[in-house]
């Protein structure tokens, strides 16, 4: 649900994209409509009420046995990327089921570079005393954390003419570029998105790789707990990222030591989307209860072994029961 | 994967702290193997769904000449 009121909010950067917006689930149209109602959707959720269109994909949550009622029918979470010709040109599909691309990340992805827009959390370093400089900017979300939704840390180095910093693998004593999150606990970083680099071949050495100029580094990076850090004296809750550069910067000749600089920004933390903006207090209830206890109903008239449905549905009303404070908070949210 | 009872819900191998897993199985990560679809490069499939808006939407040609996202997700109600 997050994710759907994420895209929303970043709607209009969609349209400056030129991108077309459309979400599927297994949702009948009625609960689409109540949801979109109740927070502001204005692109199409559209209706796979029988998960037709997941099998087609072949993206059906085949974890779920069918006997496991509501919850079979629905698919790995994902998002497709599609060119002016319907061409797929990037997928978005992550390993943990709650984890999220941000609206921004897909809008990368779609127009294959990162465009900064100037208004994202940031930092910058002071030059060293090679005139190297860091900078960081926080990307995705409008800025803000959530959990499981992933945004980017944005490291831009800029290089002085003539002067260059190492990708992996270095001879041993040198140091490559690597970055190490320091902190806070609950956030995790993924796999870095490094531009190419450029070989040089160094007499004695060998051919190393590096990079020069104005270089953009990537690094995908989610939290997994509400990870703040910081509340503000208005119970704003933060949390200030802290990131560690390692690298060693050379010209044709000599090399400078090998040092480490450190990056932080500062992020406003929203552990779950309580508000949507321009939304009418007014707004009518969705019962998901009553949805629930419809969607099994339904469920159990068509599954092959309503037995083991039957089974499935005693062992897990505890749970349910358990859960049920929980959910009842969600609803209330939204 | 293990996961841990932390008060009223679980927290998974990933750290994420949910609510009691609804199936007495695990929250699953999407495995090495498991399929993520139609691959790069290949045309997206055609659909034609009812939409929130009230109206019914057949993908290739509602998108036109646009680029377009389709996100698939749980559910807009659990």
């Amino acid at each position: 649900m997050t994710q759907l009121v994420e895209l929303q909010n970043a709607l209009p950067l969609f349209a400056d994209a030129g991108i077309k917006l459309y979400a599927i689930s297994y949702d009948d149209v009625a609960a689409l409509e109540a949801f979109a109602e109740a927070r502001g959707i204005t692109y199409d959720l559209l209706s796979d009420e029988g998960s037709a269109t997941i099998r087609e994909f072949g993206i059906l949550n085949h974890h779920i046995p069918e006997t496991e009622v509501p919850f079979h029918g629905i698919p790995f979470p994902g998002t497709y990327l599609v060119d002016e010709d319907g061409i797929i040109t990037a997928k978005a599909f992550h390993r943990h089921l709650a984890q999220r691309e941000s609206p921004e990340g897909l809008i990368d992805a779609a127009l294959g570079e990162v465009l900064l827009r100037g208004s994202e959390p940031s930092t910058a370093n002071e030059a060293d005393g090679s005139g190297i400089s860091f900078s960081m900017a926080y990307r995705g979300g409008g800025g803000v954390s959530r959990v499981g939704q992933i945004r980017h840390l944005v490291v831009r180095a800029e290089l002085p003419d003539g002067l260059h910093i190492y990708g992996e693998p270095v001879p041993a004593g040198m140091q490559a570029t690597t970055f190490t999150l320091v902190g806070p606990d609950g956030f995790q970083i993924e796999p870095i998105e490094a531009p190419p680099t450029e070989p040089l071949d160094l007499p004695g050495v060998g051919e190393l790789q590096v990079w020069s100029g104005t270089v953009d580094f990537v690094i995908p990076i989610w939290a997994s707990s509400d990870a703040v850090s910081e509340t503000a004296d208005d119970g704003t809750k933060r949390a200030t990222i802290e990131l560690d550069v390692a690298y060693q910067a050379c010209d044709d000749e000599a090399c400078r030591l090998p040092t480490t600089t450190r990056l932080s920004v500062t992020v406003p933390v929203d552990p779950v989307l309580t508000s949507t903006p321009d939304v009418d207090a007014e707004r009518p209830r969705f019962d998901q209860r009553k949805w629930m206890t419809e969607k099994v109903v339904k469920a159990l008239e068509t599954t092959s072994d309503a037995d083991a449905a039957m089974a499935f549905l005693a062992t897990t009303n505890e749970h349910l029961q358990a859960n049920r404070e929980m959910f009842d908070k969600r609803v209330d949210r939204g | 994967m293990a996961q841990q009872a932390t008060g009223r819900g679980f927290t998974d191998d990933f750290g994420i702290t949910g609510p009691l897993p609804a199936t007495d199985g695990q929250r699953i990560p999407l495995g090495e193997d498991d399929p993520t679809g139609p691959e790069i490069g290949t045309r997206l499939p055609d659909f034609t769904l009812p939409s929130s808006l009230g109206r019914t939407v057949s993908f290739h040609e509602d998108r036109g000449e646009s680029k377009a996202a389709v996100v698939f997700y749980r559910s807009a109600v659990w």
